[in-house]
């Protein structure tokens, strides 16, 4: 099992290398010289050469792409334009804040969408079936940042049971993390619910209800284990969709993560940073893509007994 | 030729088509009508009015700067509809013509087209769009472009696994032997059999359009103020939140309408046109 994760930690080596040619072409494409930027408005025509050759901007492109490459190796992203400091420092404290967030938010979306997937399957068009069926297309066609707002006014603002926004103790991941956790929410409840219905009709089922086992013995060990490996899959794919909504979560509720930092880079052209977090997004959802194919391989007895 | 195409009429009879339908009916019938259907100009603006609750000059109350909500939100159907509309056909003509030539002509062509494509799907689907706003820049026309290349790979995947399936009927080695060149072979057996579900996805895009150009426009990436955005009003009602929370309340509640249309539209008519489609892989190229 070991080699075949490695194999495929691999084949995702020369996506990681595209990206950061892709990443390093698109900001040539933004309009604006980042050498006139930090030299400022009335520098001298000599400063902003100077700028441009300390930064290496007059050598060809193909040079200067495996300088970046060489420098990204090393963990530096560049220079902030705002705070004049490095990039990866910038960063850096934005990130547990946003794992704490995509953490509870996908805790909540995996377990609740499981639980009431599973039982929506057990009895089709049944009454559970349709408030299941009703929410999670709900989930999936709120916008994001308007759930966001309507807890806030509600939840915050309304009946004051939790802050509006900012970190600290549990109350503040709370509209947050439902907030993110929605439209997951509602896409797993939908997937598990016909991946059950189908593994419900499968011989080996019939098999088991005629052998009289019990309706939870039926349901949870023979039915449960073999929806695990979609249901890993499905999951895994959701966590990679979130980590891009995370973007708009942060921004309405101030959440001090990597997304709103995006965003705040944007308002203030902040390039270098920008390019660092875009590319620190990639990494990670093609990292978690690699996990989420291992964990796939563990579950599934097939491959762990192969390798 | 009958009025009333045999497909639309059978959507018609589900109950999800005929909710479909008759909401996106409304949406097009405001972005048409809304010089009718409001007296007020969605964008100038009136400090005499700022902010008054609900009253019948003003039936859901003015803005922070005097303006109608009803009519912003109105004359906002205009602005997500041409973007949904635009960015889904964009994303459909653009993808259809990557993913046919790829999975028809394989080779070369095929691995350099899907090198692209899971290029563009290494990054989270919504980062993707916020990057390409970024170097586009603000406006209407620029979010179609966000929107619509973003949408690029699902249109290509589906068109390219459609025309590998197609491509290896019968009918199809039949018309080559004959001496069918690859145009004719295209244009006369290929794309009429992928359209169905390529319509299907079409449609059901929009609704994630819809969600996605409005996300672009709340985080400021979008269409900007004064045009009336539902995504771009959501920004600014959140600071007058504790005092005007109906200014947060209608546009939203106008993307969810819309988006919900959409679905429920998409939905019936792949029961309709493509019931292959129905179940896992359907739900995926519905949602993702």
């Amino acid at each position: 099992m070991l080699p075949l994760i490695l194999r495929r930690a691999v084949e995702a080596v020369p996506t990681l290398v595209l990206v950061t040619v892709t990443v390093f072409l698109v900001v040539h494409v933004i309009p604006g010289d980042p050498a006139l930027f930090l030299a400022g408005d009335q520098a001298r025509e000599e400063d902003v050469a100077g700028v441009r050759r300390h930064l290496g901007l007059d050598r060809p492109y193909h040079l200067q792409y495996l300088g970046y490459l060489g420098r990204i190796l090393r963990g530096d992203l560049g220079y902030s334009f705002t705070t004049r400091t490095a990039v990866a420092d910038v960063i850096a404290p934005r990130v547990w804040p946003s794992v704490q967030l995509a953490l509870a938010a996908m805790t909540l979306a995996a377990l609740l969408g499981l639980a009431t997937g599973i039982v929506a399957a057990l009895r089709p068009h049944g009454w559970i079936d349709t408030v299941v069926s009703t929410v999670s297309l709900l989930g999936v066609t709120v916008p994001t940042f308007w759930l966001g707002l309507m807890l806030m006014w509600l939840l915050a603002v309304h009946w004051q049971l939790v802050p509006s926004f900012g970190t600290g103790t549990w109350k503040h991941v709370v509209m947050p993390a439902i907030t993110l956790g929605a439209a997951p929410l509602g896409i797993i409840a939908r997937l598990t619910r016909s991946e059950m219905l189908e593994v419900l009709q499968q011989d080996f089922i019939r098999t088991a209800w005629a052998k009289g086992l019990a309706r939870h013995v039926v349901v949870l060990k023979h039915a449960l284990r073999n929806m695990l490996l979609p249901a890993v899959n499905f999951v895994g794919m959701q966590i990679g969709i979130a980590l891009g909504y995370a973007v708009v979560t942060e921004t309405v509720f101030a959440w001090p993560g990597l997304g709103r930092l995006l965003i705040d880079s944007v308002t203030v052209r902040d390039y270098p940073t920008i390019q660092g977090l875009i590319l620190l997004f990639a990494a990670v959802f093609i990292a978690l893509n690699v996990v989420v194919d291992g964990v796939a391989m563990w579950v599934d007895p097939r491959t762990r007994h192969a390798g | 030729m009958r009025l009333v195409p045999g497909w639309l009429r059978r959507i018609a009879r589900l109950h999800k088509g005929v909710a479909g339908l008759a909401i996106v009916a409304v949406y097009l019938l405001a972005a048409v009508c809304a010089p009718l259907l409001t007296p007020h100009d969605p964008v100038k603006q009136n400090m005499a009015k700022y902010m008054t609750p609900p009253s019948w000059a003003h039936p859901l109350g003015t803005d922070d700067l005097g303006r109608d909500l009803l009519a912003r939100i109105l004359y906002g159907a205009r602005v997500s509809i041409v973007i949904a509309f635009w960015a889904s056909t964009l994303g459909l003509v653009i993808g259809t013509a990557l993913g046919l030539t790829a999975g028809y002509y394989g080779g070369w062509w095929d691995t350099v087209a899907m090198r692209f494509i899971d290029l563009v799907l290494s990054f989270p689907s919504l980062i993707v769009a916020i990057a390409i706003a970024i170097v586009v820049g603000h406006g209407v026309a620029n979010v179609i472009v966000a929107v619509g290349i973003y949408s690029v790979p699902m249109f290509a995947r589906l068109a390219r696994s459609s025309t590998q399936q197609v491509r290896a009927h019968e009918y199809v080695v039949a018309a080559r032997s004959l001496g069918a060149s690859d145009a004719r072979v295209i244009a006369r057996y290929i794309f009429p059999n992928i359209t169905a579900s390529l319509f299907v996805v079409w449609t059901l895009r929009m609704g994630l359009v819809v969600l996605t150009a409005s996300t672009l426009s709340f985080l400021g990436l979008g269409v900007q103020p004064p045009t009336p955005e539902w995504g771009a009003m959501l920004s600014t009602a959140r600071e007058h939140l504790r005092t005007s929370p109906g200014l947060a309340v209608y546009p939203g509640l106008a993307i969810l309408g819309l988006a919900m249309g959409f679905n429920l539209l998409g939905d019936a008519m792949r029961d309709v046109l493509d019931p292959r489609m129905r179940g896992r892989l359907g739900q995926q190229y519905g949602v993702a």
